[in-house]
């Protein structure tokens, strides 16, 4: 018998259906994956189940825990099953633990709503669960914030409330989505044990199968509200039966990139841009140290970082929107950036150097329409005369691979892939020598970022423009870039030819990272080939 | 935190400062032939003179200026300046006392319609917009939202004259007298006598806060409740109850406690029509018959209470604000 | 933050683009609170523009006093008949005459001192929040100076600046009213605008446009003002009912409008100092409903606004 399963469930919210009846199931010990992209409704069908979407969303169908059915049962008593049988752990540990309770408040009243327990027992319990979660010295945790605790201790405190009672399943929703790779790594390792000693069953969504392929015993892959593909693990991987299953498949980058840039030799005698021992502080922190690195010519260099690694700073210092505090940053020869007052790009040099951000959606302006943000390069630098402007605008968007009739959108009109491609058009409007992409394609839904990375590569190719390509995210690196460099605290521990890298690395940081990707056990059978055959 | 706290108090300071000189600018700019109206009613013009001289009006701004911040007004009696302990807000020739002892006079009665009307809106606003949030959409909900937007629209003047109406003069001529229609007695005194006699005075200001507090309240909860931590608790099992009082309302307390903040200080200055209306003899009466006459010291004088009040005021919700701000514990 | 930038004026992926002004009053229109504000609000402005088109038809001026038909043997005002629809004030004058020019007088205050407070504000909050440092600083602390005033009582001075040898006013109190209320209304504005600015200026949106080469200058007037702007005018439309107030109440303490000027303030001042109202309640109830069903109007359609207009109060 499942411990948890659903038939035909359906969920509304007002005139959309986002769940379109789905039916799964998970046993006891085993790990159910449900894997899709934004707006396959996985994460609406399991907290439709479970009663914690808004009361505006209209829930059918069936729930069975334990073989009861827990759908349209009163508040009351579906309280007495979440938290006590059915333990949750949300995606993003911040938002999703009370800011203004600290943690051993909060992982205590996981004990108390539930049982009478004695103010010292309690301790002992929140102390014993925090150990068990893998925190270290518990007894100083227990009156920090959430906000005192990095991203992997916060989701250690989620799991740590999830296991409080003991209960017979875990439902994880995208758990690790938000946290570095190598904390990532660690957060599936310990739910794996925990699963392992208290024989719990675990719900597991995702948008990555790669991240789920470690764990899962059975695979769902759901699109549009819909089951597309339920089958054990090993089915899924190496026998996709569906189109769909193979495409996320394809996106997926089990165990790291599935082919390295092709990369001709292009870094050219004299490099296009050259940092030179910069370096960075923001008050008391310092978050670059004497960084120095070159791109060369067409080149795509790949700068590798978890969180706070100053990755970012470092783009926004070569994009001239910050300044270093010392050392010089030069293109072609001509110095533009060191310390001390005054404006950074001026003139041609500006031009030269563009961005893409991270998220497409804050980085155009909602208010005007695509036309009008796509026409500002040429009519600031004045290159293009009014009446060939539409012409040259249509052509831009042409080279994005979009359709010209966006041009009378706004933004809000467009979905997430085509906003970041106007993002990608506006910066090789002025035909920039170097375009600095930080995390271009991160915000994006896994199929989407395959695209956009094609995409880059096609630029580079046809327009022979450099990028440093910011990412946290060593499978797309490493099917993108030539090269890369890898930042751990402000200082490169490492830098060479992309395969070279991935395959000796000789810092351990970068060796760390590496271990950390995903999916290693479960290549596609084609790539372990190939791994064989490469020795 | 120590850091912090002293740019708050530093800036509050100089705002002070500022407020100090802004308004002993304006009072001395807008009453032309200040001695005349200064002197008592009756004085001879050695009297007039007598004013000019000890407030040296003859004499250049800045050194106008000087002594009435460091040296007082050359009077027999008068207290020194406003640099020296206790500050002194200067000497009223009209009421032949010191401006700060007719402040101090006054200020308990303005206090105590302030901050009991404070404690009451809070009370009920909390309560109502946190009912208004859990049953949103319901009847009761809509029932708050019309009570609350009656509530605001009604200016005070309004409000205060239609309740003294009906709540003393109608049962009065019914032969009850529950509410006195005036006057004041200290709370020292005796408590239930001091709560009868501000009774309408505060329903009148509670009625003018209670609309826009309960509205904040409930949008701030709503707000608060969209929040994911929210669902944790309700994946933890926490009952609603719990969940609305324990987990949100602690998250929502704070732009509802800033915003109080702000509007007690605006209170201090807006309790004049209540005042004016219920006869009470507070800093706000005493403060518009003193601009209505010319009496300046003491406009100059309420002034700078009211602005220390909202300058305190706003520098006590700033520390617990950042008192309440987990980034600043430990 | 993203919050701010979504103007969701369409779903993603709709076919045809519609204007953004239509779809916008669309969803004006199609919130209760916007019909039942503009509905009011209409009748105010007809009130106001009717007025002499009411005195003309009824042949009373607002400040003409009818002693022999307007007040009965004992001196007391008469309450509602054909000639006087509200009934007379103390002084024989026609209520309902002057609860319409009264209407003229708050809108004549109201709106240029919530346009004035509008304009200077978020000319100061636009500096303020995009010159960061010590021009921040300074107008900072010149906000909180403003703001600290107390309002009546400093009104009341510069009421008295006003003031010429003769006791005469040298500028006509309609423009000190509203030179006050504006005075005392700017530092909202522009402590709202500083922080919308300072919230988009290291915005992605505004970077992108430096990387691009734009000036400051078009980055304001494209980027940063068409995206505080609803919510600076949600705001001027908060804001302007409680100026009104705030002129009611300068009148009702006798500071604003002078009486025989009628303004809703003065005239139930009047009532309440006389206590006519006790046999003539309509000397009260005219004026006292038509403010509050102004303020009552204004705020309606305000919170409307605010829902569809303001992108912090939409994500709920």
């Amino acid at each position: 018998m499942s411990v948890f399963s659903v038939h035909d469930l359906r969920v509304r919210f007002g005139g959309i259906e986002a769940v379109r009846g789905v039916s799964f199931g998970v046993e006891a010990r085993k790990t159910l994956a449900i894997v899709g992209e934004s707006g396959s409704g996985k994460s609406a069908s399991l907290l439709g189940a479970a009663g914690l979407l808004p009361g505006s969303a209209v829930v059918q169908g069936s729930v069975l825990h334990q073989g009861q059915e827990i759908l349209g049962l009163p508040d009351r008593e579906l309280r007495r099953i979440r938290g006590a049988e059915i333990g949750f752990v949300f995606q993003d540990p911040l938002s999703n633990l009370h800011p203004l309770k600290t943690i051993g408040e909060q992982i205590g009243e996981a004990i108390s709503v539930h049982q009478r327990v004695s103010r010292r027992e309690k301790r002992e319990r929140v102390l014993a669960l925090l150990d068990d979660v893998g925190i270290i010295d518990p007894q100083a945790r227990l009156a920090d914030y959430p906000r005192h605790l990095s991203g992997g201790m916060r989701q250690r405190v989620m799991i740590a409330i999830a296991i409080a009672l003991d209960p017979a399943l875990i439902i994880a929703d995208e758990p690790t989505t938000a946290l570095d790779v190598t904390v990532q790594a660690s957060i599936l390792d310990l739910l794996k044990r925990l699963q392992d000693e208290h024989g719990t069953a675990l719900i597991f969504v995702s948008h990555d199968l790669a991240v789920v392929s470690d764990i899962a015993d059975d695979v769902v892959v759901m699109r549009d509200g819909l089951v597309v593909e339920k089958a054990p693990a090993t089915d899924i991987y190496d026998r996709p039966r569906q189109d769909y299953t193979r495409e996320l498949l394809g996106a997926a980058r089990l165990g790291g990139p599935k082919a390295y840039a092709h990369g001709k030799v292009r870094e050219a005698s004299r490099p296009l841009l050259d940092v030179h021992a910069v370096a960075r502080s923001f008050g008391a922190r310092s978050v670059l140290d004497d960084v120095s690195f070159t791109i060369g010519q067409g080149e795509i260099l790949g700068l590798v970082g978890e969180s706070g690694s100053g990755k970012s700073t470092i783009g926004r210092l070569i994009a001239g929107l910050d300044r270093p505090d010392a050392g010089r940053i030069s293109l072609q020869g001509r110095e533009y950036s060191q310390p001390g007052p005054g404006s950074i790009l001026q003139g041609d040099l500006r031009r030269s150097i563009q961005v893409v951000f991270q998220d497409p959606y804050a980085s155009l302006n909602p208010r005007r329409r695509i036309e009008a943000i796509l026409s500002d390069p040429f009519v600031i630098h004045g290159t293009v005369d009014k009446v060939k402007l539409r012409e040259t605008v249509e052509q831009l968007v042409t080279e994005v691979e979009l359709p010209t009739d966006i041009l009378d959108r706004l933004p809000s009109q467009l979905s997430g892939g085509q906003r970041q491609r106007v993002a990608i058009a506006r910066a090789i409007a002025l035909r920039p020598a170097l375009i600095v992409a930080d995390e271009p394609v991160s915000a994006l839904d896994i199929t989407t970022q395959a695209k956009i990375i094609t995409l880059l590569a096609r630029l580079r190719d046809k327009l022979g423009v450099s990028f440093l390509f910011i990412s946290h995210d060593l499978g797309v690196v490493g099917e993108l870039c030539d090269r890369l460099i890898v930042l751990e605290k402000g200082e490169i521990v490492e830098s060479g030819r992309t395969r070279q890298v991935f395959e000796q690395p000789r810092h351990a940081y970068t060796r760390r990272l590496l271990a950390s990707i995903p999916g290693r056990e479960r290549l596609p059978a084609a790539a372990r080939f190939e791994d064989v055959k490469y020795g | 935190m120590a850091k912090q706290f002293s740019t708050v108090l530093l800036r509050s300071i100089s705002t002070l400062v500022i407020v100090l000189i802004v308004a002993f600018f304006i009072t001395r700019i807008a009453y032309r032939n200040p001695a005349a109206m200064l002197a008592p009613r009756n004085a001879t013009q050695e009297g007039i003179d007598a004013v000019t001289r000890a407030l040296r009006l003859d004499e250049p701004w800045y050194l106008q200026l000087w002594y009435y911040l460091f040296r007082g007004p050359d009077i027999q009696g008068a207290p020194m300046g406003l640099m020296h302990w206790p500050p002194a807000l200067g000497y009223s020739f009209r009421k032949q006392a010191p401006v700060t002892d007719l402040i101090l006079a006054k200020a308990p009665v303005t206090l105590s319609l302030a901050l009991g009307a404070l404690v009451i809106w809070m009370t009920i606003a909390i309560l109502s917009g946190v009912v208004a949030a859990r049953w949103q959409g319901r009847l009761i909900d809509h029932v708050l939202a019309f009570l609350a937007y009656v509530g605001l629209s009604v200016p005070t003047f309004l409000s205060g004259i239609l309740i003294s109406y009906f709540l003393f003069f109608q049962l009065s001529n019914q032969g009850i007298f529950w509410f006195p229609s005036s006057g004041y007695v200290p709370l020292s005194e005796d408590p239930l006598q001091w709560a009868r006699h501000l009774a309408l005075p505060w329903a009148t200001l509670v009625i003018a806060e209670i609309g826009i507090f309960q509205r904040i309240v409930r949008a701030s909860m709503l707000d608060v409740l969209g929040h994911d931590f929210i669902r944790t608790a309700r994946a933890k099992g926490v009952p609603e109850r719990r969940i609305y009082f324990s987990h949100a309302l602690k998250s929502a307390l704070n732009p509802i406690l800033t915003l109080g903040g702000l509007e007690l200080a605006a209170i201090m200055g807006g309790a004049i029509v209540t005042e004016t209306i219920f006869g009470l003899d507070g800093v706000g009466r005493m403060a518009i018959a003193a601009a209505l006459e010319g009496d300046f010291p003491v406009v100059i004088g309420t002034t700078i209470f009211a602005a220390s009040a909202f300058i305190i005021t706003t520098l006590a919700v700033d520390l617990v604000a950042q008192w309440r701000d987990p980034a600043n514990r430990n | 933050m993203a919050n701010v930038l979504h103007s969701a004026v369409g779903l993603p992926g709709s076919d045809r683009p519609q204007s953004p002004i239509a779809l916008l009053l669309k969803r004006l229109w199609r919130e209760s609170a916007v019909r039942t504000g503009a509905v009011i609000v209409g009748l105010v402005l007809l009130a106001a523009f009717s007025a002499p088109l009411a005195s003309a038809l009824l042949g009373h001026g607002p400040m003409q006093q009818f002693e022999d038909t307007a007040l009965d043997e004992m001196g007391l005002p008469i309450g509602p008949t054909p000639e006087f629809p509200l009934g007379a004030d103390g002084n024989g004058r026609d209520v309902f005459v002057r609860t319409l020019y009264g209407a003229q007088i708050s809108l004549i205050v109201g709106i240029p001192a919530t346009t004035i407070a509008m304009i200077i504000g978020t000319g100061i909050g636009l500096v303020s929040g995009f010159f960061a440092g010590r021009t921040d600083r300074i107008i900072s602390q010149g906000i909180d100076v403003a703001l600290s005033f107390p309002f009546v009582v400093t009104a009341l001075s510069l009421l008295a600046l006003n003031r010429g040898g003769t006791g005469q006013p040298i500028v006509p109190p309609v423009v000190v009213v509203i030179a006050v209320i504006a005075l005392f209304s700017w530092a909202y504005f522009a402590r709202l605008v500083r922080g919308l600015v300072l919230e988009l200026r290291n915005n992605a949106m505004v970077e992108a446009s430096r990387t691009i080469g734009a000036s400051w200058a078009r980055i304001i007037w494209f980027d940063i003002l068409p995206n505080i702007l609803p919510t600076v005018l949600v705001y001027w439309a908060v804001q302007l009912p409680a100026n009104i107030v705030a002129e009611a109440t300068l009148s009702f303490l006798g500071v604003g409008i002078q009486a025989p000027m009628p303004s809703w303030g003065n005239m139930i001042a009047e009532a309440q100092r006389t206590s006519l109202y006790q046999d003539q309640p309509w000397f009260l109830v005219g004026p006292g409903l038509a403010l509050f069903l102004t303020v009552v109007g204004f705020n309606s359609l305000s919170a409307g606004l605010r829902n569809v207009l303001d992108p912090h109060r939409r994500r709920t």
